[in-house]
């Protein structure tokens, strides 16, 4: 393979950000591609923006006009609760993973959900990441990275969702 | 106290605050489902009546349309603005808010832009209660625009 083409398959950058840290302009390309993914592109008319986006970790890829490609973004449940979970100390969760059509089967989905669980079991004390994930991954892309799933199904934001765990070993 | 600012004078707070109403009023409210967040928003004038918690109570974004706003379906329509994603929170109703929202933009536009007309797609059920008397003529037929019934409406800025 040339260099070029070496460069062209390169794996996008991850970033990873508090609200804070992020620009207005990665914010607002952040929010397009949420809306994209869940309002428009899984009809979802739930909150979609909502306040928890000042107190979490954003993680993000940009393709090379500045559309957000994949996200998701991550929190201390030992200091948040969520429509899912109640304050629930020793556990971080991730939510709001959306990959946009065009970046999808590029394994971009898996590389994300790995640097988060990552991220988390360097920069926190989390003993464990909680889930309430999207059924329909459930085996191809948490059940993959490690996840195990707890109950039954349940109807969140209209779609069936299932508690997922996984512990970090340490 | 009514806020406008372009999209480059935003606060990260207010980006949030500002898509948290349009989602109360639009996807939730009225089942809008076609793409809130969008380019537009990088070229507007986000215009914002913030109370002293820094919620925002009321809003709309005002654009130039002479061009194509790129990426989107405004514009160009020369010497024109125009007014959208207009939001209002349930519990200000009744309280002239919305009258007001629409006079500071209204203001915003003769003040501080050289537009000649003010070129909307309303939504047909505010069509007389809200634009008619504030000076709006309608001037198309009822069409449908992501799933609601709107018109298409002028007005002319008084100079």
């Amino acid at each position: 393979m040339t260099k070029a083409a070496q460069t062209e398959n390169a794996q996008p950058q991850i970033h990873i950000k508090t609200f804070d840290e992020l620009t207005t302009r990665e914010l607002h390309a952040i929010y397009v591609t949420r809306g994209l993914v869940f309002t428009v592109g899984q009809k979802i008319t739930d909150q979609e923006v909502d306040d928890t986006d000042l107190v979490c970790f954003h993680l993000f890829t940009q393709n090379k006009e500045g559309k957000v490609t994949a996200y998701l973004r991550m929190y201390d449940l030992g200091k948040y609760a969520d429509e899912s979970h109640e304050i629930t100390p020793g556990a971080w969760t991730i939510g709001r993973v959306a990959v946009l059509d065009e970046a999808r089967g590029t394994g971009l989905g898996r590389r994300i959900v790995a640097e988060a669980i990552e991220w988390i079991r360097d920069n926190t004390d989390a003993e464990r990441i909680e889930i309430s994930a999207q059924q329909y991954l459930e085996n191809s892309l948490y059940g993959k990275a490690g996840f195990v799933t707890e109950g039954e199904p349940y109807i969140e934001a209209g779609i069936e969702h299932v508690h997922m765990n996984l512990v970090l070993e340490r | 106290m009514f806020v406008a600012k372009h999209f480059n004078e935003l606060t990260l707070e207010e980006l949030n605050a500002i898509y948290i109403i349009r989602a109360k009023v639009f996807a939730i409210g009225l089942g809008f489902g076609d793409p809130d967040p969008d380019l537009a928003d990088r070229e507007a004038i986000h215009l914002m009546h913030e109370d002293d918690d820094g919620r925002i109570l009321a809003y709309m974004r005002l654009m130039d349309i002479h061009e194509n706003i790129q990426g989107t379906k405004y514009g160009p329509v020369p010497d024109s603005w125009t007014l959208s994603r207009v939001s209002v929170l349930e519990e200000t109703r009744g309280t002239g808010l919305g009258r007001r929202l629409l006079e500071e933009a209204l203001d915003y536009i003769k003040n501080e832009t050289d537009a000649a007309y003010v070129d909307i797609s309303a939504q047909a059920y505010l069509k007389d209660t809200y634009y008619k008397s504030a000076g709006f003529k309608q001037i198309s037929d009822e069409y449908d625009e992501a799933g609601m019934p709107h018109v298409r409406m002028i007005k002319k800025i008084e100079r």
